[in-house]
């Protein structure tokens, strides 16, 4: 990775820690000291905040807080209720009581595929709230999956051997260009998850609408995609881009629908779209 | 298997099989029978512990469990792609699922070794060295 100098001090090592948030324990990784803002990065569906473990160490050596929570039921977070949420507006909303608990001040908000979905959403809740939006691998409409297929998945009955289905979808999911390595992290991180927590975050991510709201997203914004993605169409990222004032849309070549994992140059795009807008 | 393999690939895709160790450890745990269905051509699979004990270029009165059909086209371009595609030709219905859609899924880790042998033997008819 070219950019800054690597990490001299403790301060600019990732570290964990744990907070209570609406009576709930949550899990995030955190970096930096926030001296030019804060960055809350958001994991797609079934995965953690070692998605992001490339990303945050980029970021905190420029002088960014950055934070990468683990959503309810995934990682080491608990499930709330002990039932899976199926909503992205749901996540959404513990998210602003995650940035309350932290007393954060409009961070900059980074999601990935049901975490692009998310940011997206608050985006449209919230505008006020958020400094930036990076929406990676999703978009206002996505529907990527067959419903049915889906709702068998509410019983492990219903889709025998989804952990190995997982594992080898992951593979395609990932771009062309991503290091064989990195692709084995991915595939391993998803294998990891709770089965029941992925198949409730893809019905979230297939029920997500935001056709009729994404118009009220008022700041900067810029969506990403990686050209290899399967995951979502170039043209549905392109008429969400349309449908938001002023978006911008990067697409990177070689790359699938884990950049931040993938591909070492995403931070470098966050960091060129962050410096345009004056951050 | 009609312009996409010479004659016999067959038994040599059998020989492929049995010396790949995720075939014969996915499939250890299934007994049942594919079929792949390509345009015109068939081949029906018979596999049971971890190896094709049987085959047949037609259906037999045994049926299948779950079958993969598609055009020669599609199964053509499945197989010139630079890395394994099957479940994303699969999940974009270039290639159909029929049969028992439950045992497809539980046995994808045997479906996706077995594409990895048709990938070599188009490569390599005889033998399939190059991407074993």
């Amino acid at each position: 990775m070219s950019g800054p100098d690597r990490p001299s001090d403790k301060a600019l090592e990732i570290h964990g820690r744990y907070l209570t948030v609406d009576g709930h324990r949550i899990y995030l990784d955190e970096i930096g000291s926030g001296g030019r803002g804060t960055i809350l990065c958001v994991h797609t569906a079934g995965m953690s905040s070692l998605e992001w473990r490339f990303f945050l160490p980029y970021f905190g050596r420029l002088g960014y807080r950055v934070l990468a929570p683990d959503l309810p039921g995934h990682g080491k977070s608990l499930l709330r209720q002990w039932k899976p949420i199926e909503s992205i507006h749901e996540y959404g909303e513990i998210l602003c009581q995650l940035v309350q608990a932290l007393n954060l001040s409009r961070p900059v908000l980074a999601g990935c595929s049901i975490g692009g979905d998310i940011v997206l959403d608050m985006g449209a809740h919230h505008p006020q709230d958020w400094a930036a939006i990076v929406c990676c691998e999703a978009g206002m409409r996505n529907q990527t999956f067959p419903e049915d297929f889906l709702e068998r998945g509410r019983e492990d009955a219903g889709i025998p051997g989804f952990h190995e289905f997982t594992y080898y979808r992951t593979a395609a999911l990932c771009g062309r260009g991503a290091p064989a390595e990195r692709v084995r992290e991915i595939q391993w991180l998803r294998r990891r998850g709770d089965p029941k927590i992925m198949i409730h975050d893809l019905l979230a991510w297939n029920r997500h609408d935001l056709t009729q709201l994404a118009s009220r997203i008022s700041v900067p914004t810029v969506l990403v995609r990686g050209a290899d993605d399967s995951g979502i169409s170039q043209d549905a990222v392109e008429q969400t881009r349309k449908a938001i004032p002023g978006a911008e849309f990067v697409v990177l070549p070689g790359v699938g629908h884990f950049p931040m994992t993938e591909y070492d140059g995403f931070a470098q795009v966050v960091e060129s779209f962050l410096d345009r807008h004056g951050f | 298997m009609g312009s996409l393999f010479k004659p016999g690939w067959e038994n040599h895709l059998r020989e492929w099989l049995d010396g790949s160790s995720d075939f014969q450890g996915a499939a250890r745990w299934f007994d049942g029978s594919v079929l792949l269905g390509m345009g015109d051509e068939i081949l029906w699979l018979k596999i049971y512990d971890g190896r094709v004990i049987d085959h047949k270029p037609h259906p037999t009165p045994f049926g299948f469990t779950f079958a993969l059909k598609a055009s020669e086209e599609s199964w053509r371009a499945l197989l010139q792609e630079d890395r394994n595609e099957i479940l994303s030709y699969t999940g974009s219905k270039k290639i159909l699922v029929e049969g028992n859609l439950l045992e497809f899924m539980r046995l994808t880790k045997t479906v996706v070794a077995l594409v990895d042998g048709m990938r070599a033997l188009f490569r390599e008819p005889k033998t399939g060295k190059d991407i074993r």
